[in-house]
C-alpha cells in the first residue's frame, strides 16, 4: 500500500465517527423540557380589577354603609409584636398599619379601627360586620386622591386562628383590610376579630 | 498498467469507508443513550463546570422560574396573630349586681326603720 492510499483510509476512518457525532448531538437538546414550564408562571397572575395607584398615606376613611367618616393616623408594631391599635380616647379613629402598602398601591393595605373604647363607647368600627359584599369604603390620600374599594368578603375569625396569610400574604392586585374585634367578650376583651377585604375598584383613583 | 493499483486502492477506501459509514449507525445508537446521560447531567447539574455551554442555559430557565417565588413581602413586617382592637365598656354586669344589693340592704333597712317607728308610735 503507497502512503498516498494509506492517508486516504486514515481520513476516511477519522471522518466517519465525526459524521456519526454531529447526528448524536441533534438528540440532545431536545431536553428543553424545562423551557415549557416557563408559560405556567405567566399563567398565574389573574386579571387585575384596577390599575394600582402611586404611593400615598392615608388620612381619612369613608363607609357610607354604616356612616363611618373618620381620620386615619399611622400605626406601626406594638412591642409584644401585635398589631398597634389606635389610642383609647373619646374621638376614636383608625389606624393604617405603616408597614403595609398604602391604599391603592399593589398588595395588602390594611387599616384598623376599635369596635367599642371603653367609657367613651362604640368605636368606629362598631358595626363592621354589617358590610356586605359590594360595599364601598374610600380612602382619602395624602395627595389629595381617593382610593375606591368593594367589600369582596367579610369575616369573623376566632383571634387564636386569625388567618395572618390571608391578610397579610402578598396578593396581585391593590386591596384593602378593615380589621376590629367582634364576637363575644372573653375576660379583658373580644374573642375575635371581625377582618373586611375590599379590592380597588375600576375606578380606583376619585 | 499504471491505473491498476490506483483502482485496487479506491476499491480499498471505498471498502473502507462503506464498513465504517456502516459502523456510524451503531456508534449513533450507542449515542442515544446519551440523552439519558445529558439528564443526569441536569438533574446534577450542581457541578456545570465540565459542560459550560450546556450546563447554563439550562439552570437559567429554571432559576427565572423559581425566582417569583422569592419575591419579597408587600407587608414589610407581618405582624403576629390578630388585632387587640376592642376595649370592653366597664363591666356593667359587676357593676348591676353591686348596685342591685345595694338596693335591697337599702329597702330592707328602711322596712326595719319604718317598722320600728309604727311600734313606738303606737306603744307597743
Amino acid at each position: 500500500m503507497s502512503p498516498l492510499s494509506r492517508r486516504a483510509l486514515i481520513l476516511s476512518a477519522l471522518a466517519a465517527p465525526l459524521v456519526a457525532g454531529c447526528a448524536g448531538d441533534p438528540a440532545d437538546p431536545a431536553a428543553p423540557g424545562d423551557v415549557a414550564r416557563t408559560p405556567d408562571t405567566s399563567a398565574a397572575p389573574s386579571v387585575r380589577a384596577a390599575r394600582p395607584l402611586a404611593r400615598s398615606v392615608p388620612v381619612g376613611l369613608r363607609i357610607p354603609a354604616i356612616g363611618v367618616d373618620t381620620p386615619v393616623m399611622r400605626l406601626g408594631l406594638a412591642a409584644d409584636g401585635t398589631v398597634g391599635v389606635p389610642p383609647v380616647e373619646e374621638h376614636d379613629r383608625a389606624g393604617w398599619y405603616e408597614n403595609s402598602p398604602t391604599p391603592g398601591q399593589t398588595g395588602p393595605s390594611v387599616i384598623l379601627a376599635h369596635v367599642t373604647v371603653g367609657t367613651y363607647g362604640d368605636g368606629v368600627f362598631r358595626h363592621l360586620d354589617r358590610l356586605r359584599r359590594g360595599d364601598r369604603i374610600r380612602a382619602r390620600l395624602e395627595n389629595g386622591t381617593t382610593a375606591e374599594f368593594a367589600v369582596t368578603e367579610v369575616t369573623t375569625v376566632d383571634k387564636a386562628e386569625f388567618p395572618t396569610e390571608k391578610v397579610y400574604g402578598n396578593v396581585d392586585r391593590p386591596e384593602l383590610r378593615l380589621i376590629t374585634c367582634g364576637g363575644p367578650r372573653a375576660g379583658d376583651g373580644y374573642r375575635d376579630n371581625v377582618i373586611v377585604f375590599a379590592a380597588l375598584t375600576p375606578a380606583g383613583e376619585r | 498498467m499504471r491505473l491498476k493499483p490506483r483502482t485496487g486502492l479506491a476499491a480499498l477506501v471505498v471498502a473502507g469507508t462503506a464498513l465504517l459509514a456502516g459502523a456510524a449507525p451503531a456508534l449513533a445508537d450507542g449515542g442515544t443513550p446519551t440523552p439519558g446521560a445529558t439528564i443526569a447531567d441536569q438533574s446534577a447539574t450542581p457541578a456545570p463546570t465540565e459542560a459550560g455551554g450546556d450546563a447554563s442555559p439550562v439552570p437559567a430557565p429554571a432559576d427565572a422560574t423559581t425566582a417569583p417565588s422569592a419575591v419579597p413581602s408587600q407587608v414589610g413586617v407581618v405582624p403576629r396573630g390578630g388585632a387587640d382592637t376592642g376595649v370592653e365598656e366597664p363591666s356593667e354586669g359587676h357593676g348591676g349586681l353591686i348596685g342591685g344589693s345595694a338596693a335591697a340592704v337599702f329597702a330592707a333597712a328602711g322596712t326595719g326603720f319604718y317598722v320600728v317607728r309604727r311600734r313606738r308610735a303606737t306603744g307597743a
